[in-house]
């Protein structure tokens, strides 16, 4: 009895194998989607945890200004910390031939033998130094590679005003810098151009002047501690060596980054698998539904033959169950397969040692869980129905639909002007409204998705596009080694191509608006600066107050500030002023949460007369080479950036980290439209089998049946791409606002152009299901069924 | 046939709309005009201003220096007392110097009291003279009697023959025996005398010769005494000199820069006491690279401008470009060879004193009323340089030729006429023919 049913549920299986494959693959997106974010999600959270655990990354740094060592023992006994180690940290300029501009790299000092030590390194090539260290350098792998470099190499360093060349002994990467940026107002690395490295202890106490001195402390602190309460003990004792502020690992540039990421993929895990898995079960429900209806004499044969209900329903549970545990399968292979190669890309982006790639069984569960649950959910709707029927009912024909008038008859001037075959459509879209909503929400989605998609690589061109064209209208940044008067401003104007300078100061300050604090830099400009164009909500430029600040839409919300409220400013150097400030504008900035305010203020603020931390230039494209050669040789610059590159590796990471998503975004969505409207079509068309083959017998053509089929597709594509551009446009809306980090905003833009884009996209997808759908039709001897008695 | 046509017509307006959309979208940008007006070829570095004449007061003499009752910034007159050195010392000196002076002169007197006086010198002579006169003459007497002698002798010689003939009595011999001997005695007695008469001589000499080196030592002595007070008088002409300086005077009128030495205190000649100046006669010194200062010259104008004179900007000149440059190492950490340059403004009412930072900028060249253009929508392609022009709306390419420039605006020798709009900061974004959206204006400066 029981093989009876398993082989007629092969042979369903077998007929309705193209709508079977299209749920599958919607099932399989869902179920991909989920995996891929769990697995990634998890092993980019192992990776890290793996990472820091085994090479010992702090959970305190605190940079000073210069230090005794003998205050490592003060810091030890703070209550809360675990472990101190101190080391010298100095931004120097890295000379490599064959690029026309200084690199930047920062030097970190560790033991000149090796042992245990805080944010260890991990050797890929050579070895710790030998001896005391001298003109010895611990390369960063990331660096080495770029350029080339091995074991052995000469590095020319331009340290403390000597430029001299130190032999590359060992080359590591550190879990300190997974993403490895210059400072805060660094978004996106530039492994070319910047890099860390470690020199012995006694090596860099003598390079630097440092003997027994140090100007960074790093702390592990105890599992029980409250590592606030630390920061601030911390604080208070180094206040003295010039501390601008501890900071914990949660605010380490390099840490911040990674989590973002996890972060970011931990929220998305949780809604677009849910999206496809539902629009999957959607579908299900109707062809589960459309399926049963059709065998409603085979169930009333099977109750009649003594079958219990139980079994007919469990029989037609079982074709949910089988395509739910496929689309689980397929979509969990292919979940592993993306999210083994995310993983590679991982590893890359950060720059992991090890990426810790673990089936992650639980998403694997949950994805099955998830689609054999939708699946069954749709069926069980349908089956329901059918199982309560009588046999003898069930035997009978279902009683015809009643057609009455449907809402778009009722508009009598459309409907008169109307053939018969738009009629049709029309009739039937308006007599199953509940598939025809299912339909076109899938397509909606689809739409959305779509939109949605490109919105992502727009609003990224625009975040770029405002950033540095409007907002950063520089050239080239200078930025020196320690803060520089006028007279650096002047002779940078010597230099070759310089076409403009402003200078630029950036002031470490803690801005406070009641309880809410914040520890951030404030960028001083000139108050007719040109190369900085400060813009607030409508794109209007204003002007740099003579006496207050302006805040970056970011730095705005965290503190809780509008225009016009008063900030506490307490300066976190020179004397320590603390001051208050009108807040005189907010900027609606995409990249990072800024203050601003007037360098001669700021240095002011200082004690001096005019200061400048770093420059912009316009430059003379034609001296572009010659200026960053000059660049070399001078020993008070720490870094230069020229625009073209940031820009370049903004599109260049907007493309690597989008490409594959968007494209497998895409793919979802053509799944999703493809699936919803070729299942929508063959359904109708097993349906309307006979009054399609009617159409034939009095006379239409075979072309005009398709257009019945097609026009049915059309009105429902038309009635999901409402919905959907809108949904689109909403889901973008939500984007914008819930992905405002800190770090860094995406601009809401929608244009038009976009719009038409993801129509026309849907369109196509559309085009391929009916052509799918009217192949078939035309194989199909629709007139045959006409023969069958019902 | 209706029917066609209607879908040829709908898919025209479908693909019309897609193109709409579809097409660029302007590209939002800051336009800026070209405008007519002043362009300069400035060259800006800090300066100080300096005093043109600086009067280092120091003390004229040395000695116990009164209290200086002047404060920094205290204005003086010429002429005016300054400080005072304290003259007592000095006064004692005066006295004491004068009374030695007398002292020696009285001893001037006795010298002349003991001194040989001149007759006796004259005896002494004639005594001597005297002494040669009896000298020649008993010389003179001596010749007579060695002739008488030698007659004697020949007397004598001629009768011994003659006397052994016996021709001559004995008594005859005798006699002329007798006289040669005689004759001989007195030859000898005038030698004897001759000797006397020298040693006379000798004693008359030794005499006078005495009498002569006593009147020299004299004289010498009185010489020794004249010059003392000779020295004498010499320092006490100084001292008194210097008494008529310990009441120092301001030189000149102007402003005290610098007390050195306030207090009461004993001070060496020489030492500074106070600076004077004229704070309204000021000049600026600043620090060109020589690359710089090889293209200014004096009578350049100059702008001073700067935090110490607020939003004032004063007109200076360039005075002097020094002709040797020297090496320093620039902020930035770099040798550089820089030359000082002077510049010349009027200091009245600017509040600035010496040694002030200020800024300078040396104007090169400066052009008035010429095409304008912000040099931030100028870029250079390959070649040359260009800038967008906004015509319709759409950007425009344009090439053009540039002057002189001074950091934020350049001058347009041709390709562009005035209140032309440009494109400024175009970056990659805009093209040539690119659609554009003006950004609102710049909020109105508070």
């Amino acid at each position: 009895m029981r093989r009876t049913l398993d082989k007629k549920l092969l042979r369903n299986l077998l007929t309705m194998r193209a709508q079977i494959i299209a749920i599958v693959l919607i099932i399989a997106c869902g179920v991909a989607s989920l995996v891929t974010m769990l697995t990634s999600y998890s092993g980019l959270t192992t990776s890290r945890d793996a990472y820091y655990a085994r090479y010992r990354m702090a959970d305190v740094f605190a940079p000073v200004k210069r230090a005794p060592r003998s205050v490592l023992y003060d810091v030890e006994r703070i209550p809360g910390i675990r472990e101190v180690q101190g080391r010298i940290v100095f931004d120097v300029t890295i000379d490599i031939p064959w690029i026309a501009q200084p690199c930047s790299g920062r030097t970190s000092s560790v033991p000149d033998r090796p042992g245990r030590i805080l944010c260890g390194l991990h050797m890929t090539a050579g070895s710790w130094f030998e001896g005391d260290g001298t003109r010895q350098v611990i390369l960063a792998d990331r660096f080495a590679r770029e350029h080339r470099l091995k074991v052995g190499d000469d590095l020319l360093v331009l340290m403390n005003n000597k430029k001299q060349p130190l032999r590359i002994v060992g080359i590591a990467q550190s879990p300190e810098h997974v993403y490895l940026i210059r400072g805060a107002g660094d978004i996106i690395p530039d492994h070319e151009r910047f890099t860390v490295m470690w020199l012995s202890e006694s090596f860099s106490e003598s390079v630097f002047g440092y003997e027994e001195a140090i100007n960074d402390i790093l702390a592990t602190v105890e599992r029980s501690a409250n590592v606030q309460e630390v920061i601030a003990s911390i604080d208070q004792r180094l206040e003295e060596y010039g501390a601008i502020g501890a900071y914990a690992l949660k605010d380490q540039a390099s840490n911040r980054y990674l989590n973002d990421e996890i972060e970011g993929m931990e929220a998305s895990a949780g809604v677009v698998p849910i999206v496809f898995l539902g629009i999957a079960a959607f579908v299900l429900n109707v062809l589960m539904g459309r399926l049963v209806r059709s065998q409603r004499g085979q169930v009333a044969i099977f109750r009649a033959f003594g079958y219990s209900n139980a079994q007919v329903v469990a029989h037609y549970l079982k074709l949910a169950l089988l395509v739910g545990l496929l689309g689980a399968i397929v979509g969990s292979a292919l979940g592993l397969w993306f999210a083994s190669a995310i993983g590679a890309l991982y590893k890359e982006f950060f720059d992991l040692p090890f990426y810790v790639f673990q089936i992650d069984t639980n998403a694997i569960a949950g994805g099955l869980f998830v689609s054999v649950g939708f699946a069954t959910l749709g069926a069980l709707q349908a089956v329901r129905a059918v199982a309560r029927l009588d046999p003898a009912e069930g035997l009978r024909p279902a009683a015809p639909s009643t057609y009455g008038r449907t809402l778009f008859e009722r508009v009598r001037p459309l409907w008169r002007r109307m053939g018969f075959a738009s009629r049709m459509v029309l009739r039937h879209v308006a007599r199953t409204p509940a598939r025809a909503a299912m339909a076109a929400v899938g397509i909606a989605f689809a739409t959305a998705i779509v939109l949605f998609t490109s919105y992502i690589y727009d609003a990224w061109d625009a975040m770029v596009d405002t950033q540095f064209r409007l907002i950063e209208r520089q050239d080239a940044r200078v930025v020196f080694h320690e803060k520089r008067g006028r007279e650096a401003l002047y002779e940078v104007r010597h230099e070759p191509g310089v076409l403009a300078a402003e200078p630029e100061l950036v002031v470490a300050v803690e801005l406070a608006n009641g309880p809410r604090t914040r520890r951030t830099g404030i960028l001083g400009l000139p108050r007719d600066t040109e190369l900085h164009g400060l813009l607030d909500r409508s794109m209007r430029r204003v002007a740099l107050p003579e006496d207050g600040l302006m805040l970056s839409q970011a730095l705005a919300d965290v503190l809780g500030v509008v225009r016009g409220d008063t900030l506490e400013v307490r300066v976190l150097e020179g004397e320590r002023p603390v001051l208050s400030l009108p807040v005189t504008a907010v900027l609606d900035e995409y990249l990072g949460a800024f203050a601003y305010a007037d360098i001669e203020l700021l240095s002011r603020w200082l004690d001096e007369s005019y200061v400048m931390s770093s420059v912009r230039l316009r430059v003379d494209p034609h001296y572009e080479d010659e200026l960053g050669t000059a660049l070399k040789d001078l020993p008070a610059v720490a870094a230069v950036t020229f625009k073209d590159r940031t820009v370049k590796a903004f599109r260049d990471t907007a493309e690597e980290s989008q490409q594959l998503s968007n494209a497998v975004l895409l793919f979802f969505a053509g799944v999703i439209a493809f699936g919803v409207l070729y299942n929508t079509a063959r359904i109708s068309l097993a349906e309307r089998a006979r009054e399609l083959g009617t159409m034939r017998v009095i006379g239409c053509t075979q072309r005009e049946v398709g257009l019945v089929l097609a026009g049915e597709s059309a009105v429902l594509t038309v009635l999901g791409l409402i919905p959907g551009i809108a949904f689109g446009i909403w889901l973008s809306w939500v984007l914008s606002k819930a992905y405002a980090t800190e770090l860094y905003r995406f601009p809401f833009v929608m244009h038009p152009s976009n719009v038409v884009t993801s129509v026309c996209a849907i369109v196509v997808f559309a085009v391929i299901a009916n052509a799918l759908v009217l192949r078939r039709l035309r194989k199909s001897n629709v007139i045959e069924v006409l023969k069958t008695r019902e | 046939m209706r029917r066609w046509l209607m879908w040829i017509l709908i898919a025209l307006v479908v693909a019309a709309g897609i193109w709409w959309f579809q097409r660029p979208r302007p590209v939002p940008i800051d336009a800026v005009h070209v405008t007519r007006g002043g362009v300069r070829h400035t060259l800006e570095e800090q300066g100080k201003t300096r005093v043109i004449e600086r009067f280092v007061v120091s003390a004229p003499v040395a000695g116990r220096l009164l209290r200086v009752g002047l404060e920094e910034g205290d204005t003086v007159t010429e002429k005016q007392t300054i400080a005072v050195i304290d003259p007592l010392p000095l006064e004692s000196r005066v006295q004491e110097i004068e009374s030695q002076i007398r002292a020696i002169e009285r001893r001037i007197d006795g010298v002349g009291t003991k001194k040989p006086k001149a007759q006796e010198i004259e005896r002494a002579r004639v005594l001597e003279q005297t002494a040669s006169e009896a000298l020649r003459v008993a010389e003179g007497e001596r010749k007579e009697l060695v002739a008488l002698q030698k007659q004697a002798d020949r007397e004598l010689e001629r009768l011994i023959p003659l006397a052994r003939e016996k021709r001559v009595s004995p008594s005859e011999l005798d006699d002329a025996r007798t006289a040669a001997t005689q004759a001989k005695q007195r030859v000898d007695a005038q030698d004897n005398r001759i000797r006397i008469r020298r040693l006379a001589i000798s004693v008359a000499r030794l005499e006078r010769a005495v009498l002569e080196a006593r009147l020299s030592d004299y004289d010498w002595e009185e010489k020794v005494y004249r010059e003392q007070v000779g020295g004498l008088r010499a320092s006490l002409r100084s001292i008194t000199a210097d008494l008529a300086r310990t009441t120092i005077v301001a030189p000149a009128a102007g402003t005290v820069l610098a007390v050195h030495k306030e207090s009461e205190q004993f001070v060496a000649a020489g030492t500074p006491i106070v600076d004077i100046a004229d704070l309204e006669r000021l000049e600026i010194e600043a620090e060109y690279l020589s690359e710089d200062a090889a293209h200014m010259r004096p009578g350049m104008k100059v702008e001073i401008f700067g935090r110490a004179l607020g939003e004032r900007v004063l007109e200076g000149e360039l005075l002097r470009v020094e002709p040797s440059a020297f090496e320093k190492v620039s902020s930035l950490g770099v040798e550089q060879q820089r030359v000082r340059v002077i510049v010349k403004f009027d200091a009245k009412g600017t509040g600035l004193g010496d040694g002030f930072r200020v800024e300078v900028r040396v104007i090169l060249d400066a052009k008035e009323s010429v095409l304008r253009a912000p040099e931030g929508a100028l870029f250079r392609q390959r070649d040359g340089w260009y800038a967008y022009k906004i015509v319709d709306d759409k950007a425009r390419r344009v090439r053009v030729e540039t002057g002189i420039r001074d950091g934020r605006s350049r001058e347009i020798l041709s390709g562009l006429d005035e209140n032309d709009e440009l494109v400024l900061y175009p970056a990659d974004a805009v093209g040539n023919g690119t659609r554009i959206e003006r950004l609102p204006p710049a909020e109105a400066q508070k």
